[in-house]
């Protein structure tokens, strides 16, 4: 009796084991259907026409969202809100944020961006049918703002509220969320069958390839079963249409959640069968269960019990005790018995084989088998112990990491996985335990929702960190950069470094009126020389000298009265003067005739030089304004100074925050250890119990 | 006392009904906690406060984060000198983007690779901020190259560039890579918003 009483929990346990399973994934699952629902914005329908964002911070909201960096998809979007860069997607942007907030793990902010929408969307009412527009008071808008809150609140099991929102869905809905709206909405109706439900004003269809069209049948075909156990061929008709359309699909995408939902339709029919007394179809079904699943020990334990029974169509008659065939379950059993101690339904073999055995008539083997266990349960004891002692090593000064890597020198900013906040940055998650003792002894605690949710707590509170320390870095820069901008800007307000602009700017100014001068005089044709190019001036200067020169050996001849054949006669010379007169007078020919060109240009570049001292004067002149800039450079200074002490705050709270989850992770697994220590010694007891009736047995027993 | 077979029997039963009473399925997309076990309701009541007090924390960090984001736009970046530049893809069925380079007034700016997930972004309608920046006021001119993939899947290198006046507002300028179903090329335009 007390053998079947464990099998029974054993069972239980594993549902609760597959269960949490499939919880695990809802976090990724709430992303995939924000996704669903940017997917369906009308920015995105780029099929046949691109229609562009009309608010380019629309785009980046958009280009960080689908590289799903919620975290700054939604500062992106807080930040654009605060500078009124969204006028035209304000409907679109809000409905993304409260979807983001909501896979994000805020339901609370989720549940006010919803309500703040749809308020908005009623105080509209100059609605008219635009059905394009991105409109609060757009109806698919609100349709799906509704939604979410229904869903919401069906999350937080407030089912009133849910229904009250997801009855003001109506046909306008987006068809990408019919399916889910119309399993959401049976599955309250299924917790609500006692009551009627509020009807709805159009009727969503599950489509051909949803995912939750299996779900739905299942839960259906379970349901039957509980309320009229009389119908029961009829939900074993539905199961198995289930189980051949399961077989049919070719959604690839969603495999092995499919094929675990086959493992359990099975195990569902096979126990279904073995309670009507088919125990042939139920082995069928239950040899159909994967080896690997994680309804392989409900299966087996059911194997076991339904080879006992050979029966195949005949309900079971008490009276056919002949027809039992203990030895049948053994394989099963057996089998079972190998497998990991972290699964409740080893122990239900454990007890199970060596019963078999006795029930058969091997004493003996029945002995050994109870030998056998009463082993594996001491070497799970000492196992338990050492699992005690990793997370005993936990104190609040260390972070969790300690205890559960195998390396503790590891550090926990660079594990991966993925949780609510970076789709990539993540750095804390249970499956990085695969090698530790903890992954090997409480995957299932592991994988519970409970503990999920706590690891991916412990994720983001990581990652806010991170977050936090890098802005630290960034004030410290921007510090920086405000001290130099404000030293510069004292430098320059100084009275000395005023006075020495002024005087450079008064000699620029004397330079200028110097040119402005010369280029009045150069006006004159008779000082063209001004306006010589370098190339005539060279030529100028050559031929001034050579007149030098000339004049100067003129007058050396003259004064010593030299006559001599070598020297130059003065016909010679006076050719020498003429040449030098005639080329003198060609570079002035030669320069005035370009003399309306030159100045012209000279004039327009004295121009830009007195535009240019204007507008220094006039920068001059505003220097002692520049004292607002040091203003409000202390303003940066004070503002940073604020940030800076936001930082250490909330990087205190989530140290504080970091502990308590800690402690709270660790106070589970110390429980759960715990568990499994009673349930070990629970079993212990019954198989020594078990063993020592059996050896009173064999001792009462005549001798042979 | 019953006999070991009528006891097989009960419990049989009894196995077979808590199995199907507890194997009511729940889809992932739907918290599993139709039925949840008493132990487990009492450990979710007491993490409330504890998930609470982060949804309150994120809350308020996200809060921060804007601020500072806006410091560092007022501080950095101020409107009177402010230039940023954004990158927008069409459908890209003529053109494959691998990478693209800004050169402002002959001076390289910003150059950036693309990964398959940032090109993906920009196909379902996502605007990537390439380049936030300062320039002074007045004329200034924006070259941008483009490299990548072309029809046929060749190398293809593409240039485009705009003239364009900086007033004391923020200037924004967007990088379009289109497709040209008439000529069945892609088209490289730079547009001016206000």
């Amino acid at each position: 009796m007390g053998l079947l009483k464990i099998t029974m929990k054993g069972s239980r346990v594993h549902f609760k084991h597959v269960r949490n399973i499939l919880a695990c994934r809802l976090n990724s699952v709430f992303l995939a259907l924000v996704l669903v629902l940017s997917a369906s914005l009308p920015v995105f329908a780029k099929t046949e026409q691109v229609q562009r964002v009309q608010d380019l911070e629309y785009g980046v909201v958009l280009y960080e969202f689908f590289q799903q960096n919620y975290f700054y998809a939604m500062t992106e979007i807080m930040v654009s809100q605060q500078h009124q860069r969204l006028p035209n997607h304000q409907a679109f942007a809000q409905l993304l944020m409260g979807g983001i907030q909501l896979s994000y793990g805020m339901d609370q902010q989720a549940k006010s961006t919803f309500e703040s929408f749809l308020k908005k969307a009623n105080v509209d009412k100059n609605y008219a049918e635009r059905p394009d527009t991105d409109d609060m008071a757009n109806p698919e808008n609100r349709s799906r703002a509704w939604f979410y809150l229904g869903k919401l609140a069906y999350q937080k099991n407030n089912i009133p509220l849910a229904l009250d929102a997801l009855t003001r869905v109506d046909k306008t809905l987006t068809p990408e969320l019919h399916d889910e709206f119309a399993f959401l909405y049976q599955k309250i109706w299924f917790l609500n069958k006692e009551q009627s439900l509020p009807e709805l004003s159009f009727s969503p269809k599950l489509s051909n390839k949803s995912i939750y069209r299996y779900y739905r049948d299942y839960n259906q075909a379970v349901n039957a079963i509980r309320s009229d156990m009389t119908a029961w061929g009829t939900s074993a008709t539905a199961l198995k249409r289930l189980y051949r359309a399961l077989n049919q699909s070719s959604d690839s995408e969603n495999i092995n959640e499919l094929l675990e939902l086959r493992d359990k339709v099975l195990t569902t029919l096979a126990y279904l069968y073995l309670r009507q007394g088919y125990s042939e179809k139920a082995i069928d079904y239950f040899k159909q269960v994967r080896q690997d699943g994680s309804q392989v020990g409900r299966a087996l334990v059911g194997y076991g019990w339904a080879s006992i029974y050979p029966s195949s169509d005949d309900q079971i008659d008490e009276n056919k005790t002949n027809q039992i065939n203990y030895e049948a379950a053994l394989t099963p059993w057996l089998k079972l018995q190998s497998r990991s101690m972290a699964e409740s339904t080893t122990y239900e073999a454990l007890l199970a084989v060596p019963f078999i055995y006795n029930a058969i008539g091997l004493k003996q083997q029945a002995l050994t088998a109870y030998d056998y266990a009463l082993n594996k349960m001491a070497e799970e004891r000492i196992a338990l112990k050492h699992l005690q002692s990793d997370i005993n090593r936990y104190t609040v000064d260390k972070t969790l990491l300690s205890i559960v890597s195998d390396n503790t020198n590891s550090q926990p900013h660079v594990l991966s996985g993925g949780h609510w906040l970076d789709s990539e940055a993540v750095l804390f998650e249970p499956a990085e335990f695969n090698s530790s003792r903890l992954q090997l002894h409480l995957s299932e605690l592991l994988a519970s929702s409970q503990m999920r949710s706590l690891f991916g707590q412990l994720n983001d509170i990581y990652w806010l960190d991170n977050n936090l320390q890098r802005w630290r870095k960034r004030l410290d820069t921007f510090a920086f950069a405000v001290n130099e901008r404000k030293m510069r800007t004292a430098e320059i307000l100084s009275t000395v470094a005023q006075d020495k602009l002024n005087a450079r700017l008064e000699q620029l100014a004397s330079k200028n009126a110097q040119l402005s001068n010369a280029i009045e005089k150069a006006q004159d044709l008779e000082y063209a020389d001004l306006l010589f190019t370098e190339n005539e001036r060279k030529s100028a200067i050559r031929i001034a000298k050579a007149s030098q020169s000339l004049a100067s050996i003129e007058r050396s001849i003259s004064e010593n009265f030299l006559s001599d054949d070598s020297l130059p006669t003065k016909k010679s010379l006076d050719n020498m003067r003429q040449q030098l007169d005639t080329m003198h007078a060609m570079l002035y020919w030669q320069a005035s005739s370009h003399q309306a060109e030159r100045l012209w240009q000279k004039i327009k570049l004295q121009y830009e030089v007195e535009s240019e001292l204007i507008i220094a004067r006039e920068r001059l002149a505003r220097l002692p304004l520049l004292a607002d800039e040091l203003t409000s450079q202390a303003t940066y200074l004070q503002r940073i100074d604020n940030e800076r002490q936001r930082i250490e705050r909330q990087s205190d709270n989530l140290t504080k925050l970091r502990q308590k989850v800690e402690l709270k992770i660790v106070a589970n697994l110390t429980a759960e250890v715990e568990k499994r220590e009673s349930r070990l010694q629970r079993y212990i007891g019954q198989v020594r119990l078990s063993k020592a009736v059996l050896l009173e047995r064999q001792l009462s027993e005549p001798q042979q | 006392m019953l006999s070991p077979l009528s006891n097989i029997i009960s419990t049989l039963c009894f196995i077979a009904w808590v199995l199907l009473s507890v194997g009511f399925s729940t889809n992932l997309h739907a918290a599993a906690d139709l039925f949840i076990e008493d132990d487990v309701e009492s450990q979710v009541i007491e993490d409330q406060s504890l998930d609470l007090a982060l949804q309150d924390l994120k809350s308020q960090i996200l809060g921060l984060n804007r601020d500072l984001f806006i410091l560092e736009e007022e501080l950095l970046f101020p409107s009177n000198t402010q230039l940023a530049v954004f990158l927008s893809l069409d459908i890209g069925e003529f053109f494959k983007l691998d990478a693209v380079t800004i050169h402002i007034d002959k001076k390289e700016v910003a150059s950036h690779l693309y990964t398959e997930k940032q090109i993906d972004a920009l196909v379902r309608g996502g605007v990537q901020k390439l380049y936030l920046g300062n320039i002074k006021s007045g004329e200034h001119e924006m070259v941008a190259v483009f490299t990548g993939r072309g029809p046929n899947g060749r190398d293809y290198r593409r240039a485009t560039s705009l003239r364009f006046n900086k007033s004391t507002s923020a200037k924004k300028l967007e990088l379009m890579i289109e497709d040209s179903t008439r000529l069945y090329q892609p088209e490289f335009s730079i547009v001016e918003w206000n």
